[in-house]
């Protein structure tokens, strides 16, 4: 993984296909390759809309139909999809629809500040240590590699079972343990960055190792940080489902995908729409943000084209 | 080689102490007490369970006592299943898991090394983004989605396959089947973009001029480069594979050591919970330091020290 990363000052090659030889921001540029990616745009697209309709969607039903995620219905059932509802119902009589919209949106919520929470812890861990380097770097690099060995799961479940299984600090949880690899990352980034000319300049004229950091090296390293962090979200997003479906996520009767997904399981043999519902919206969504984080990978990174 | 390899496998002895030394901690520092589910004990029956367990002696005289057993290989007791030890337990499960396993790891390889040459050398065809779209939604499909949809088809609308349980080969076809698809597409992926990078390399483009038939430059020369990447996603790889799934153990009600951690966490079972830690993470350095010795096998220019 260390190959990640264009170097800042490298203008990318804007004429190995067409047109003339205008140099061009790398922002600009990625976002042009990106647009080029038609798995990634579509990918996109469809995060885009899941979100809005996650977000909108029990609204209008509350207001069309009167449901809501734990409204529950007994005399009703579970029922399959019908013209009043669409996904049919589950063993409760709840709406599945609204609880696979509500459930969308957990898992979209939790997923994206699970990420962000290992962005900025693996960012600002990996920063310091590559930039102080020697001894102080070795020790932090010596902690990622053996919290690294230990088993995710147990991290995570004691975590869980720490914080207790409430909704906002599962993400923090979550977040806690999955900031190494990002960690890694901008270290091996620092190091190469912190012997710049431009570096040595601003050191030079007495800038702070701190302003340092969050100005001049940080900004530079945003690209493999972008990177890695579209990747995350999905991973979180399936942890979070993990965790769910093992029962210490989040907790009844809120839905979470996971959760749907494991009731779902339940009953498959005889209310087949209680699994593949949550089922398939769970793999649209992942799939489309996996679609996006590789097209966002190869858009600011050509070297890394195909690479996992 | 073969002292780099014994050098190697003494420098995993001090890691293994420092993450069972952490993870003794971690465990223990956390609230909660493996009795806490017993309802009603009267403190002095509470006193010697804890004696028995030897939890009334100071936390570092604890953990001393726990690397001292764990060196004559030794795990410790279960709280939450009375007079069975954790080397028990473990040995209770892990045939189950290591069948699942291995079975998994042969399917993913199958598939995923498969896939991935023949997405390398029909790149850009059909083919290639046939097998590269199935790996993403490979990637994307989790095994809890996975593995009751593969039970609803191949269980309980075409009668071919048990649902769950464990018994004879036929019971390992679904797990295993589950468990290996996730890690096939990342091996597919990894496969086709280390064979990419060896494609037009010059051992290969000698390989042609020496007239070689196409399937020994594409098994013999371009493999052997092409699959260091996969090499390296293995180790790890292996090590989860070995160990297990919690998810699809608990999808299909496999008798292995997965479902022990989970509640072994939830209840407090220390010593269940630091051997699960311990036999996962000593895989997991094994594993490590086999791709770095494979790595001189597969890349005649890597020499060991």
């Amino acid at each position: 993984m260390s190959a990640l990363g264009t170097s800042p000052t490298s203008v990318p090659a804007a004429a190995h296909t067409d047109e003339t030889l205008v140099g061009v921001s790398l922002w600009k540029d990625a976002l042009r390759r990106l647009r080029k990616n038609r798995m990634a745009m579509a990918g996109g697209y469809i995060t885009v809309t899941l979100t809005l309709v996650s977000f909108l969607g029990p609204f209008l039903i509350r207001a069309t139909w009167g449901y809501d995620y734990d409204l529950q219905n007994l005399n009703y059932g579970p029922r399959p999809p019908s013209a009043a509802h669409w996904f049919g119902t589950d063993f409760f009589g709840r709406d599945l629809l609204t609880r696979v919209l509500y459930g969308t949106q957990i898992s979209l919520t939790v997923g994206l500040l699970a990420a962000l929470v290992a962005a900025t812890i693996g960012t600002v861990y990996g920063a310091v240590s590559g930039y102080v380097g020697g001894r102080v770097d070795s020790l932090m690099m010596r902690t990622v590699d053996i919290i690294y060995a230990l088993p995710y799961m147990f991290l995570v479940i004691v975590l869980v079972t720490i914080f207790g299984k409430s909704l906002g600090l599962l993400f923090l949880a979550l977040g806690l343990v999955g900031w190494l690899m990002t960690a890694r990352i901008v270290r091996g980034q620092m190091l190469t960055l912190k012997e710049r000319e431009f570096v040595v300049a601003a050191r030079g004229l007495g800038v702070r190792g701190w302003t340092i950091l969050s100005r001049h090296l940080i900004p530079n390293t945003l690209g493999p940080i972008i990177v890695y962090f579209t990747l995350t979200v999905p991973t979180m997003i399936l942890q979070e489902a993990f965790l769910s479906f093992l029962g210490l996520g989040v907790q009844a009767p809120r839905p979470s995908l996971g959760a749907l997904i494991n009731d779902g399981a339940l009953h498959m043999a005889v209310f087949w729409w209680e699994l593949v519902f949550p089922g398939s919206v769970m793999a649209t969504l992942l799939f489309s943000l996996n679609f996006l984080g590789d097209g966002v990978r190869d858009a600011l990174d050509p070297q890394m084209r195909g690479r996992t | 080689m073969l002292r780099f390899a014994v050098r190697r496998l003494l420098g995993l002895i001090p890691t293994l102490l420092i993450i069972v030394v952490v993870s003794f901690l971690v465990i223990r520092l956390a609230p909660g007490s493996p009795f806490a589910s017993e309802r009603g004990i009267p403190p002095e029956v509470l006193v010697d369970l804890k004696a028995k367990y030897g939890f009334d002696r100071p936390l570092h005289e604890q953990l001393v006592n726990y690397v001292w057993r764990l060196m004559r290989g030794d795990l410790g007791l279960s709280t939450k299943y009375p007079n069975r030890t954790v080397n028990d337990l473990i040995a209770d499960g892990l045939p189950a898991t290591l069948l699942l396993g291995v079975c998994a790891l042969a399917w993913a390889l199958f598939l995923g090394i498969g896939a991935g040459i023949i997405g390398a050398i029909r790149q850009n065809t059909g083919w290639d983004y046939g097998f590269m779209t199935l790996a993403m939604v490979g990637i994307s499909l989790p095994t809890f989605v996975l593995g009751p949809v593969l039970v609803l088809i191949f269980a309980l609308t075409v009668y071919v396959l048990p649902p769950a349980g464990w018994g004879d080969l036929r019971h390992v076809v679904l797990p295993a089947l589950t468990l290996g698809t996730a890690y096939a597409a990342y091996i597919a992926r990894l496969t086709r973009a280390g064979m990419l990078e060896v494609v037009r390399s010059d051992f290969v483009r000698t390989a042609r001029a020496k007239g070689l038939p196409e399937h020994t430059i594409v098994f013999r020369h371009m493999l052997r480069g092409g699959l260091l990447p996969v090499v390296t996603y293995l180790g790890p790889a292996t090590a989860h594979l070995l160990v297990g799934s919690v998810v699809v153990e608990k999808i299909f009600a496999t008798p292995g050591i997965g479902p022990y951690f989970v509640d072994a966490a939830f209840n407090r079972d220390y010593f269940v919970v630091m051997g699960i830690v311990v036999l996962e993470s000593s895989f997991l350095l094994v594993m490590n330091l086999l791709v770095d010795l494979a790595y001189g096998f597969m890349d005649p220019r890597i020499r060991y020290e």
